[in-house]
């Protein structure tokens, strides 16, 4: 019976970290302006998307550099149909976009179960620079420099609200993250991540499960790339660097590979930290240049990550783990401690 | 035909082998598959003009200690920051190299800025005029020259001299050839230090013949074709793959016309992860229990 009182622990745990992290999120709009909950939305849309790299790199260990090709699956094929056809329904457009991006995903996921590894990373890449090559075609034949514009349903049209819509697909995320990672399949994608021959004798089905993987978090990516569409309000494909995916993959790492909430601290880490280190910058007035501030702030931001995988491998998530086997220490010293007293008693 | 076909092949080629030449260098060496390429592409030219701005040097003492310069900014790199990182996950060194890349790329931004630079006039040095009537600029023949004579001159010395036969033991058996008595760090060192210098002469040669901008950095993940093409461990298979994407792309573009360019070496790519993985010259890989 051990083994599944401590997971129920890990998952009372997780659970407790959630509430935590839901009620701090529902906080920013009440506490800060609108300028900073809009940073806000876009730290949640980093944090959706690196729980899906976590499903995929964390769980699966698949390697892929095609987040932001993902993404912009998602925002083409939104801007796509809300151009050519008049008045489809808000759920049905992103329900669309998360279909396209599930095809490409099992595209992927076919091309994972040829290659590994560094290989699989080499031809996400390839696979990036093909998808943003198609986005510029579609672009150029389209609307042109100006891009795909988009805007927000009425009911959801303010910044706050549509913030708290975010948050909400951002917490199902996190719940459907934490769910898998305690099930049978997320057990057989572990180990299919740790070793595919042991998985296929002990009766996994690897290919099943690589697929799975794909098929599922590029659904997620895509609904993502749909919802970030309507976020900025206009689509072009410079929009999606791969460095948006090279940042996703920081915070995974940063993060600790396979943690859930440890996730959303590595986002605000990552796309967060480094925008209030310029904003203190300029404030202080060293520059006076807002991009050079920007810069500093990614300069800072590539410097943690060396740093990081330096002298704490296991990221954000290790840290925080022996922060907290080492309050439960103290605690059960204490009780110890009071029992021996009371035995000590004459 | 020559000036628009043949020449162009000669000089793409010459661009490609030496970024596969960077990728395969340090993989060979440390096993590292190092995403900072890019970045080194960007240290040949930038280190360039800064000594000709701020040290205000010729621009023919400038190019050589701006290219040894970047070949040692590498091998510090390894030595400082690749070399404790031995015997991590191959995911950990990744993640390192891409933090440097995205550090160094911000550090150019913030002393050069984002605009886009010449280094010298491509011109200055004249042209030749060919038999057809045309003319093509000394400068491009001279970055074909020196790219190509650097390639073959690095796969010369790792095959058939002293130092190249250990820096390929240290490689192929990292733990006999230290209980040989070879300084295994150091020969990873002087592959990194290969690396960086091939690297920032690629980046040199294209901001001669073009601009000098930090749009380069995209050039490293092109000239991923070529590594993959010719096989991760193989150098003579780089230069062959770099022969060979020079020739599709060219094709493609004369086909399809320009704005193929960038992304027909992708769908090679793709292409070859599919039919061939290892590539023509690659050991295959085995998974073990």
């Amino acid at each position: 019976m051990r083994p599944l009182t401590s997971i129920s622990n890990k998952l009372r745990a997780e659970s407790l970290s959630l509430l935590a992290i839901t009620l701090v999120a529902c906080l920013i709009p009440v506490i800060f302006s609108t300028f900073i909950v809009n940073e806000a939305t876009v730290v949640l849309i980093a944090v959706i998307a690196s729980l899906c790299l976590q499903i995929l790199t964390g769980f699966a260990g698949q390697l892929s550099l095609g987040s932001a090709a993902l993404i912009a699956t998602g925002a083409f094929t939104v801007g796509i149909i809300t151009r050519e056809f008049q008045n489809v329904p808000f759920p049905l457009l992103i329900l669309i976009a998360g279909l396209v991006g599930g095809i490409i995903g099992l595209i992927v996921g076919l091309i994972a179960l040829r290659v590994r590894g560094l290989y699989l990373i080499i031809a996400t890449l390839a696979l990036h620079y093909i998808v943003i090559f198609l986005a510029q075609k579609i672009q150029q034949n389209g609307p042109g420099v100006i891009g795909f514009l988009l805007d927000r349903p009425k009911i959801i049209h303010n910044d706050v609200r549509w913030y708290y819509v975010i948050l909400a697909i951002a917490l199902v995320t996190t719940f459907i993250t934490a769910g898998y990672k305690y099930s049978s399949t997320g057990r057989a994608w572990l180990m299919t991540a740790h070793n595919e021959i042991v998985a296929e004798g002990i009766g996994i089905d690897t290919r099943l499960m690589k697929l799975q993987a794909f098929v599922l978090t590029s659904f997620i990516t895509s609904v993502l790339g749909a919802m970030y569409a309507f976020t900025i309000g206009v689509v072009t494909y410079e929009s999606f660097s791969l460095n948006l995916s090279i940042i996703y993959i920081s915070i995974i790492i940063i993060a600790g590979l396979g943690s859930t909430w440890a996730t959303w601290l590595g986002a605000v880490f990552v796309v967060w930290l480094p925008l209030w280190i310029s904003r203190i910058l300029a404030t202080v007035g060293t520059a006076q240049n807002a991009s050079l501030n920007a810069q500093v702030g990614v300069v800072f931001f590539g410097v943690a990550i060396v740093l990081i995988m330096i002298f704490i491998p296991g990221g954000l998530n290790s840290i925080l783990k022996t922060l907290f086997a080492r309050v439960r220490k103290l605690g059960t010293f204490a009780k110890i401690g009071s029992s021996n007293t009371s035995r000590d008693k004459p | 035909m020559l000036t628009s076909f043949v020449l162009p092949i000669l000089q793409l080629a010459g661009l490609y082998s030496l970024i596969a030449l960077a990728w395969v260098a340090i993989f060979q060496a440390t096993g590292i598959f190092n995403l900072s390429v890019g970045s080194f592409i960007l240290l040949g030219p930038y280190f360039v003009i800064a000594l000709i701005n701020t040290g205000s040097l010729p621009i023919a003492t400038a190019i050589p200690l701006g290219l040894l310069a970047s070949a040692l900014v590498s091998a510090i790199t390894y030595k400082y920051v690749l070399k404790s990182l031995a015997g991590r996950p191959i995911l950990s060194p990744i993640i390192v190299t891409l933090g440097l890349s995205i550090a160094i790329d911000s550090l150019i931004k913030i002393i050069f800025g984002t605009e886009s630079r010449t280094i010298a006039d491509p011109g200055a040095l004249g042209a030749i005029q060919l038999g057809d009537g045309k003319s093509f600029p000394i400068v491009n023949a001279l970055c074909i020259v020196g790219s190509l004579l650097f390639v073959f001159s690095v796969l010369i010395v790792t095959r058939f001299t002293r130092i190249g036969t250990l820096m390929r033991a240290s490689s192929e058996n990292p733990l006999r050839a230290e209980q040989l008595g070879i300084d295994i760090h150091k020969m990873a060192g002087l592959g990194w230090g290969i690396s960086g210098f091939s690297a920032a002469l690629a980046g040199l040669t294209y901001s001669l013949t073009n601009i000098a901008s930090t749009e380069l950095h995209v050039l490293g993940f092109t000239g991923l074709a070529p590594v993959i093409l010719g096989g991760f461990q193989s150098q003579g298979g780089a230069i062959i793959g770099a022969f060979s994407i020079a020739l599709l792309e060219t094709t493609a573009v004369r086909i399809w016309g320009g704005s193929v360019r960038e992304v027909v070496p992708f769908i090679a790519l793709l292409a070859i992860l599919m039919v061939r993985p290892q590539g023509l010259f690659g050991k295959p890989t085995f998974l073990r229990v």
